[in-house]
């Protein structure tokens, strides 16, 4: 492998070369598991008749490991894919044979994710993306021959994107072979890590532009304990514990253990015993949120290319490499959830168009550009990727005192059930009277809340909306909320449609929601509660002439 | 910003789009949503009539529910009537819908991917249709219900001839 990776040359030739390909034989040792866990379902019966059965029955287990084992070579077997002149295909099914063929040129990202297993044996799963409905799933390639592939499926399509056709290399074989592996920044990242699939997808690629946009460091491990993920990582663990418990009786054994507890802390004041709980639920939830983090996000790197791709690589078991093609990028959002906040943090996601229907994205979860990391890293490395700071610099325009009206009798509204239900129960059923302070305190926390949204409410419009890329693109910002709060940053050229929300209440302040669509996997960006007037205005100025026709210079609503 | 329009264009109110949809429409909104009412008071006010113990609180409320549906379809229909508008020029779709919340929509031609058109039963029962124009967003659907059928398929023609003269994905 090291001699592919070492010589791309040659690889590449080994892979482009037309002949049929299988993936790795050694992801025969890792594959049953998976088809294991697609098969559980329905393989249940089986089991349950074997274990209540007893004596001959037992044999039925050998079925719950020969399927699998039988699948997988099977899969093994059927599945190939092969790189012809400007086609990529993939041959696979057992049962039914399925031949996808993309065009080189169509083929917009490739995926890799490898775990911890995997990496040992030096396979990837790729994940081809092609536009059309769905994904291509490719398991357990052969860690060069899928960064290989990596290359040369991205390779043609750069040559084919009209932004690189200026740019000196005409991605041939030659041009690929000539450069090397030399000064590679994902290469020199972590030298002992050798089965990366991030790091051979560097090595490997020969792409002579890549810079670094933004990289993991220890330090961003701080903003861990403010990310949400431990606490529900601890409500997981937690109902998985209980479920446990229950269903094999531990009750017993762990009885006494409680009821010792219990004695030893009966000495303890209860305040001192609730401060303790709180503490320690801190504590674990934490570490655990740390631990979250760093699985996630530990070798985090966000570089761009040449070729107008940008490349995440992340995880520290699970290794994943997501490409983004920067054609297809249409703005940012900068998210910051009320508590990462407090550590000045921030993270930001990717908007990006899917190809064909635009609802095809359900595939991929979501383009996380940066995991939460100093603000003024993620805003650096947005205005990078966006080739201007200008959506992040410029000022809001706020939405006035009847939006932010709005933002308190909404709070209230969304709170008054919770804490009626709450001053009820401690009024009719006798609760304890800390619910009834329970109340008083929710209440408390509306203005509170309510000011913070209003305050963190605008939108501004920056940018030219005739130039569709580069550091003067027209840009739409829109800001709200606070769970988390949202910047987004919208390329006007991405705007294929309008809509205005008007509510009764609504209609009474002036105020309308304005949503732009777009061909991303949430459909839309929105502007809340903007003045009615301002809103005709910022649709004017973000999609010239569009509404010329429908407007009414008299005032007529 | 480059807006070149001065004081008074910034003045200049969106007007609304310009064609109603068929007053017959209101028929096919008052039935609907009549139906919808039906199944929730149909087995109120026979549980209210054939139980002799129900609670007073049962029969009240039945009665309550009863004129507030009442109400609704009497008002509903025509309120529908007065918002829902369309126009569809060289440039753009441009939709008004709703009652109690008005939703406007504008949809650039050039980012139209699909033209629809939808005869439900109802709608055909009173000679309308629907037609329905999809962009690539999964939330800029634009839809005009309540139409005469011959001007849904006048109008599908019309938007298949000019959406297909644009290339690229529209996205």
């Amino acid at each position: 492998m090291s001699q592919h990776l070492g010589n791309p040359g040659h690889a590449r030739a080994s892979v482009a070369d037309g002949a049929w390909r299988r993936p790795a034989a050694r992801s025969l040792l890792v594959a049953p598991l998976r088809n294991a866990r697609e098969l559980i379902p329905s393989l249940a019966p089986v089991i349950l008749i074997a274990v209540s059965q007893r004596g001959m029955a037992y044999w039925l287990l050998l079925l719950v490991v020969i399927l699998p084992v039988l699948l997988a070579v099977l899969r093994w077997w059927t599945t190939t894919y092969r790189v012809t002149g400007d086609q990529f295909q993939v041959c696979h099914g057992v049962f039914r044979k399925h031949l996808l063929t993309a065009q080189l040129d169509r083929i917009r990202t490739v995926d890799a994710e490898a775990s911890l297993l995997r990496r040992l044996l030096r396979i990837v799963d790729l994940r081809v993306g092609t536009g059309a409905h769905e994904d291509v799933a490719l398991h357990g390639i052969d860690a060069g021959q899928g960064a290989e592939l990596h290359r040369v499926l991205l390779a043609r399509r750069r040559s084919a994107s009209a932004e690189a056709g200026a740019s000196a290399d005409a991605s041939g074989p030659g041009g690929a072979a000539e450069p090397g592996g030399a000064a590679e920044p994902g290469g020199a990242a972590e030298p002992g890590e050798t089965f990366e699939p991030g790091d051979a997808f560097a090595s490997g690629s020969g792409a002579p532009g890549e810079r670094t946009v933004a990289a993991f460091t220890p330090a961003w491990l701080r903003f861990a304990p403010f990310t949400m993920t431990g606490v529900a990582t601890a409500l997981t663990a937690w109902a998985i514990g209980a479920r446990i418990v229950n269903e094999f009786k531990l009750g017993d054994t762990i009885g006494p253990w409680i009821e010792r507890a219990r004695d030893a802390t009966a000495e303890f004041s209860r305040a001192w015993l609730i401060v303790e709980l709180l503490l320690g639920t801190v504590i674990a939830v934490s570490v655990l949120s740390l631990v979250a983090y760093a699985l996630a996000n530990w070798g985090y790197r966000l570089t761009r290319r040449d070729d107008a791709t940008l490349h995440v690589r992340r995880g520290l078991l699970t290794s994943r490499a997501v490409t983004i093609e920067e054609a297809r990028l249409r703005g940012v959002v900068v998210e910051q959830p009320l508590f990462l906040r407090v550590p000045r943090g921030a993270r930001a996601k990717a908007l990006v168009t899917g190809g064909g229907r635009g609802d095809d994205h359900g595939s991929r979860s979501s383009h996380l550009l940066m995991p939460p990391a100093p603000v003024a890293v993620v805003r650096d490395a947005v205005a990078d990727i966006l080739d201007t700071d200008r959506p992040l610099r410029t000022g809001l325009v706020r939405h006035g005192v009847r939006a932010s009206r709005r933002r308190y009798s909404r709070a209230l509204l969304a709170v008054a059930p919770c804490a009626a239900a709450l001053a009820g129960a401690a009024w009719w059923w006798g609760w304890p009277g800390w619910t009834a302070a329970g109340a008083v305190v929710i209440l408390a926390l509306v203005p509170a809340l309510a000011s913070i949204r209003a305050r963190w409410l605008g939108h501004a419009l920056c940018g030219d909306p005739h130039q569709h890329t580069g550091p003067d693109a027209g840009y739409l910002v829109a800001a709200e909320g606070a769970f988390p709060h949202q910047h987004h940053c919208l390329r006007t050229r991405a705007i294929i449609g309008w809509v205005m929300h008007e509510s009764f209440f609504q209609r009474r302040a002036g105020l309308v929601t304005l949503e732009a669509t777009v061909a991303t996997s949430t459909g839309h960006v929105r502007i809340l509660d903007v003045p009615k007037s301002r809103a005709v205005q910022v649709i004017r100025a973000a999609t010239p002439h569009l509404m010329d026709e429908f407007l009414d210079p008299a005032g007529r609503p | 910003m480059t807006d070149t329009s001065g004081e008074a264009a910034a003045l200049a109110t969106v007007r609304r789009p310009a064609h109603r949809v068929s007053p017959k429409a209101r028929w096919v909104w008052l039935i609907s949503a009549a139906i919808g009412w039906l199944f929730l008071l149909v087995p109120l006010g026979l549980a209210a009539a054939l139980i002799p113990e129900a609670p007073t609180a049962l029969r009240a409320g039945t009665i309550a529910l009863a004129v507030a549906a009442i109400a609704f379809c009497l008002v509903m229909p025509h309120w529908r009537y007065r918002v829902h508008r369309w126009e569809v020029t060289e440039g753009a779709v441009y939709t008004r819908t709703g009652w109690l919340t008005q939703t406007s929509r504008v949809a650039p031609i050039s980012r139209v991917q699909t033209v629809d058109s939808h005869f439900g039963p109802l709608e055909r029962a009173f000679g309308l249709g629907t037609m329905k124009v999809t962009t690539a967003s999964a939330h800029g659907a634009v839809e005009v219900a309540g139409l005469p059928r011959h001007q849904v398929e006048e109008l599908v023609a019309r938007l298949t001839t000019v959406t297909s003269r644009d290339s690229g994905d529209a996205t």
